[in-house]
């Protein structure tokens, strides 16, 4: 499996710095014409492994690779789960970023004289646990979407996938609509979460990242399973 | 000598395409050569033998183990540490470096020789800092060999591996496999368009057309046994009269007929007044595939191991 982490991690280190540059622009750029700091964290969050994700599923398909890498000495399970690990690991690491990112630019603009940046972007404004709890919660809901679409990327390679993998989070996006009623999900969220205090939020948080985590494991047997059945 | 390769009686179907009953083996110390046309199978018995595809029938042995197992410790990781193969592309990520490939094999290969990997790159003029996308055909099938290569492998497994290259750059990789043959533990199983390298390397050929054997034979057994008799038409007619034309196939040509004949020296003993020369592995082909038996059982002769039309 190791192998199979360290193909994807040089594959990706190539476009990594022109991937970091983009995000820091856009997490500028997001942060001050919404005026809040949360927007950009979400961003940065979001975006590197989101397009790691889709950029290392299309050059598996490149001139075969997806095959080559086959006749090394990788099994199909360690193919799989090495793609779940790699996964995982640039998370990690784009949540760090978001995390380092969005306390730079709130300190940054702490620093600033009053009326030259929106309020809502200084560090002060912010609090460092909402800076913190934002890349933790965008990063979860990228981890599920994965827990969603890697059986089908690993099952039916990256173009057959995308055929399916938006059909199929437009069904969970509709499921959970329909269960929510006639009032909308986010303020249904909102009210909800502003009935809890600092502890039971702290304790929502990492519980829905560990129901996300459980998923994500459950995926990844899945996943290695259907991949030992596909023909290369 | 023991079986690198055995593949016993494999068939696999597609929509539009079925290999059948294909049966051969590849002994240490022999270079295997695969030809046939385009889509004939080729590919298919080499994904089959790389575990990349899963048999409808048969078996296939890799270095004593099943390539299709997929269940955890069968083995097949460690006997893939032991084969070296080239497909017939350049397969690595486009946006990787020449250098890349390298920590790639450190990464994947126990006995990775970082040294061989940089000494086979400097001989194929292939800069460390180079991107893939930028190698052209050729320069990519370098990259590719040379990664083949420099894990030790016991085995090697080229698909099309000398397609794109120019002829001296041939010669090299021919020379490098003749230098992979010095160890008599080793064999290479090779699919070519390129007959005339098969000449210069394989001890067998074996030829696939429409997913069927057609012929496995001892290289020599064709290059320097068979021959190829060049008739007028009366001498067709003469022959296909006479016991001896047995194994016989001729293609007609518009001013003569070209005549496969299994032994030429006993054909131009029987007949001194028709030429016979000796016949390419490309021309045997050809005359097996678009040729017509002559002669009361047409069948191929003593040579063949195991020949099916």
């Amino acid at each position: 499996m190791r192998a199979m982490i360290f193909s994807d991690l040089i594959t990706s280190k190539n476009s990594a710095l022109a991937l970091l540059g983009t995000t820091m622009l856009i997490a500028i750029f997001i942060a001050i014409p919404t005026g809040t700091l949360y927007g950009a964290i979400g961003a940065c969050a979001a975006m590197v492994p989101f397009m790691y994700l889709f950029s290392i599923s299309a050059y598996d398909e490149q001139n075969g690779w997806e095959r080559y890498r086959l006749t090394l000495p990788i099994s199909r399970r360690q193919v799989a789960y090495g793609r779940y690990a790699s996964m995982l690991v640039v998370c990690v690491c784009s949540l760090v970023l978001a995390i380092v990112l969005g306390l730079a630019i709130g300190l940054v603009c702490d620093m600033l004289p009053a009326e030259t940046v929106p309020e809502g972007v200084r560090l002060s404004n912010a609090g460092v646990g909402e800076v913190v709890g934002t890349a933790l919660l965008t990063q979860t809901v990228i981890l599920f979407v994965a827990t969603l679409v890697l059986p089908f990327i690993l099952r039916y390679g990256m173009t057959k996938a995308t055929r399916i993998a938006p059909m199929l989070l437009i069904f969970v996006f509709a499921g959970v609509c329909v269960l929510a009623g006639n009032t909308p999900v986010g303020a249904q969220i909102e009210s909800f979460v502003a009935g809890l205090g600092a502890g039971e939020m702290a304790a929502l948080v990492v519980g829905v990242i560990a129901v996300v985590l459980a998923l994500y494991l459950l995926s990844s047997l899945v996943a290695a399973r259907l991949y030992e059945h596909r023909e290369l | 000598m023991e079986d690198m390769i055995r593949v016993q009686g494999l068939a696999k179907r597609y929509d539009d395409f079925a290999l059948e009953d294909v049966t051969f083996s590849v002994p240490a110390g022999t270079v295997v050569g695969l030809v046939g046309s385009n889509g004939a199978g080729k590919t298919t018995i080499l994904k089959t033998i790389l575990g990349l595809a899963t048999p409808d029938a048969g078996s296939v042995r890799l270095l004593g183990c099943d390539p299709n197992a997929h269940e955890p410790g069968n083995g097949v990781d460690k006997v893939k540490a032991r084969v070296g193969v080239v497909l017939d592309t350049c397969a690595f990520p486009m946006v990787s470096r020449v250098a890349d490939v390298g920590t790639l094999g450190r990464a994947a290969y126990s006995l990775w020789d970082e040294s061989r990997f940089e000494a086979l790159c400097d001989e194929f003029d292939l800069g460390q800092k180079k991107a893939v996308k930028d190698l052209s055909r050729g320069m990519g099938m370098k990259l590719t060999l040379a990664f083949a290569l420099s894990h030790d492998p016991e085995l090697l497994i080229l698909d099309e591996a000398t397609a794109g290259l120019d002829p001296m750059a041939r010669d090299e990789v021919l020379d490098i496999l003749r230098r992979f043959m010095e160890d008599e533990s080793h064999a290479i199983l090779f699919s070519s368009h390129i007959t005339s390298d098969l000449e210069k390397i394989a001890d067998e050929v074996i030829c696939i057309e429409a997913g069927r054997m057609i012929f496995d034979m001892p290289k020599d057994a064709i290059c320097d046994e068979a021959g190829i008799a060049h008739c007028r038409a009366a001498d067709v007619e003469r022959l296909a009269g006479s016991e001896f034309a047995d194994g016989f196939y001729a293609l007609h040509r518009a001013m003569s007929t070209d005549l496969l004949v299994p032994h030429r020296f006993d054909f131009a003993r029987a007949f001194p007044d028709i030429p016979v020369d000796r016949i390419s592995i490309e021309d045997y082909m050809a005359l097996m595939l678009k040729g017509e038996p002559i002669g009361q059982s047409p069948r191929l002769q003593d040579t063949s191991k195991g020949a099916q039309r």
